[in-house]
């Protein structure tokens, strides 16, 4: 008959063996540097810290004295920090279809092969539906142009252009952020109209919606709109507490994820709530999308308590239960979610470890990185981190 | 025994006594085996003298429990991993004046438990996510798991508790210390600790009882 201390024992700690491994890497570097500092004051290349950053990063080792002599000699190490055995450079993609990427004032395209195109200077980019054309926004100026950099079409606005967004229905229409306005021109370039007032989050377009073009907003006022943006009809809307970091729609254009600071929160096409969910106080969301299908959301957790890291995590949600699952905790930021056509894998940048990360969204595979990201985009330390924008197109 | 076939050690005898509190349990952890506290003074003084083996060794003996005692108080799983790592950083910081004839579990726990109910009452009232029914998959087994929900109902019942009391819980049932032990480990009268333990008690089997009816 089992008694309150088995149960105390039986009770499952979560993640406990990915914690048991993050801290001895980390109680090991620590012995090593204690050792280190007790002798001769070898400084061996920081294989094991290395190896322990990747995993932890520098934040958990600023709790203590001993952590602090660590960190110092992480300093000298720093760009051991990362993922070990990246690969160089990038000579291929691990899933199939293209990448654009921000990387300076810079966007380029990745092949499937590796290659890598400079497109210009802009300030924002958007792939088209089928990677045949790429939205440019440079100052007031939006333009489309093709993968080979040709201008097919540029408009004037009257404040500076971000987010441009072409929607996923064959490319009929281009959604964009005009100072604190959201906008939508046609396909083609022409019919510019005003859809309302917006916040600094990327509209999102709804897949599969027939023949109407529906997109979904954050507005000042606290509501995330869903409206026709040819007929200006809403269709939807649900108060949002706060500015959302991220909108993102099923690929069936099904549920809606308005992603907020300290929550989760998933719609239906009508703006009716399908899902909430609360996260840590400790934990602050900076990016999240779905995963093909409806039931996993991919996140990025950043959590600054003992320090800054962040986290990829995957929520499941199916029926009335959520579950989470972290994937992958790095030291320092982690940005640019993009989620590979096919599913099977998706990237994030890890600017502190100058790498970018393909990870398997299914358990059997490993998290595959490439290294001197800077370098191969010609992006100084002080500038921006090489973004990736968007994931494109399996065909392409 | 409760409803749902749950041992809670209740103290016996009259309500103001320490019962069976006092006693010692019967399935004592082998960290506190004469065996292992003999292997473990050879591990900390081989530790001393620069064996990072030995200082792993410690490691893989007390981490389990030293992080599972933070995350029942804490029930934080991120937190509690950066509190053990902190009581693991601090062992390893005082290594060289630490007494090797003493035991490394109760230096560890203490400092784990005593930042556990730190972080807590810092923290305050936390909208965490069990409290969306937000269950971490590796955690508590759902219903569909081979274990019984048992652990998921006693996991919701600690949470209920103040942090003080399921503390002196976790000390008792998890870290098989006795009252005087967790009162001097927390700085406590002993007559605080077994009341705390017994109003403890009380609300858990409570807290079954009306789960049990529900």
């Amino acid at each position: 008959m089992p008694d309150l201390r088995s149960e105390l024992e039986r009770i499952r700690v979560p993640e406990a063996e990915e914690s048991e491994r993050q801290a001895r890497l980390l109680i090991e570097a620590a012995f090593d540097e204690r050792s280190a500092g007790a002798g001769d004051r070898r400084r061996r290349p920081g294989r094991i810290v290395a190896a322990m950053l990747s995993l932890i990063g520098a934040s958990v080792i600023a709790l203590t004295p001993a952590g602090a002599e660590v960190r110092e000699w992480i300093k000298d190490t720093v760009t051991d920090v990362g993922e070990p055995n990246a690969k160089p450079a990038l000579t291929r993609l691990p899933a199939p279809g293209s990448l654009l990427v921000s990387a300076g004032r810079g966007a380029w395209t990745v092949s499937g092969g590796g290659a890598r195109d400079r497109l210009g200077t802009f300030d924002d980019v958007g792939w088209s539906p089928h990677g045949l054309y790429v939205a440019t926004a440079e100052g007031r100026s939006l333009s489309a142009r093709t993968a080979a950099g040709e201008t097919r079409w540029e408009i004037e606005a009257d404040a500076a252009v971000t987010d441009p967004v072409w929607s996923p229905n064959e490319g009929y229409r281009v959604a964009y952020r005009s100072g604190d306005e959201l906008r939508v021109v046609w396909g083609d370039g022409v019919n510019d109209r005003a859809i309302g007032a917006a916040v600094a989050v990327a509209p999102a377009w709804k897949p599969r919606a027939g023949k109407r073009n529906v997109l979904a907003y954050a507005d000042p006022t606290g509501h995330v709109r869903i409206v026709d943006a040819d007929t200006g009809e809403l269709l939807g809307a649900a108060r949002s507490p706060a500015a959302p970091v991220d909108l993102d729609w099923t690929r069936d254009g099904s549920q809606l994820l308005v992603l907020l600071r300290d929550s989760i929160r998933v719609l239906d096409p009508e703006g009716d709530e399908i899902r909430r969910a609360k996260l840590s106080r400790s934990r602050e969301a900076v990016g999240g999308a779905f995963l093909p299908g409806r039931d996993t959301i991919v996140l990025l957790l950043r959590s600054e308590r003992s320090g800054a890291r962040t986290s990829v995590v995957f929520v499941n949600h199916v029926g009335d239960e959520l579950s989470k699952r972290t994937i992958f905790t790095g030291s320092g930021r982690l940005t640019g979610l993009a989620v590979a056509p096919n599913g099977r894998r998706m990237l994030v940048g890890w600017p502190r470890a100058d790498q970018w990360l393909f990870i398997p969204t299914k358990r059997t595979n490993r998290i595959e990185a490439v290294g001197n990201i800077r370098r191969q985009f010609g992006t100084g330390e002080n500038e921006p981190f090489p973004r990736v924008e968007g994931w494109c197109c399996q065909a392409r | 025994m409760d409803k749902l076939g749950l041992r809670l050690r209740r103290p016996t005898g009259s309500a103001g006594g320490a019962g069976d509190l006092a006693a010692p349990l019967p399935a004592l952890g082998p960290l506190r085996a004469d065996a292992a506290h003999r292997s473990e003074r050879k591990l900390v003084r081989a530790a001393k003298r620069g064996s990072k083996e030995a200082f792993g060794e410690l490691f893989n003996m007390h981490w389990p429990r030293v992080h599972r005692a933070s995350y029942l108080i804490i029930r934080d799983s991120a937190a509690a991993e950066d509190i053990a790592q902190e009581a693991f950083m601090a062992a390893l910081r005082h290594l060289d004046r630490f007494d090797a004839r003493r035991p490394l579990g109760p230096w560890l726990h203490r400092i784990v438990v005593n930042r556990s109910i730190d972080w807590t009452r810092t923290s305050r009232i936390r909208s965490e996510v069990h409290a969306d029914s937000w269950r971490e998959e590796t955690g508590v087994p759902g219903p569909e798991s081979a274990a019984p929900a048992v652990s998921g109902e006693l996991m919701s019942a600690l949470g209920r508790l103040p942090v003080e009391r399921r503390a002196v819980v976790v000390m008792r049932f998890l870290l098989d210390y006795t009252p005087s032990e967790i009162a001097a480990a927390l700085e406590l009268p002993t007559g605080t600790v077994n009341s705390r333990l017994r109003r403890a008690l009380d609300q858990l089997g409570s807290d079954y009882e009306e789960a049990a009816d529900a």
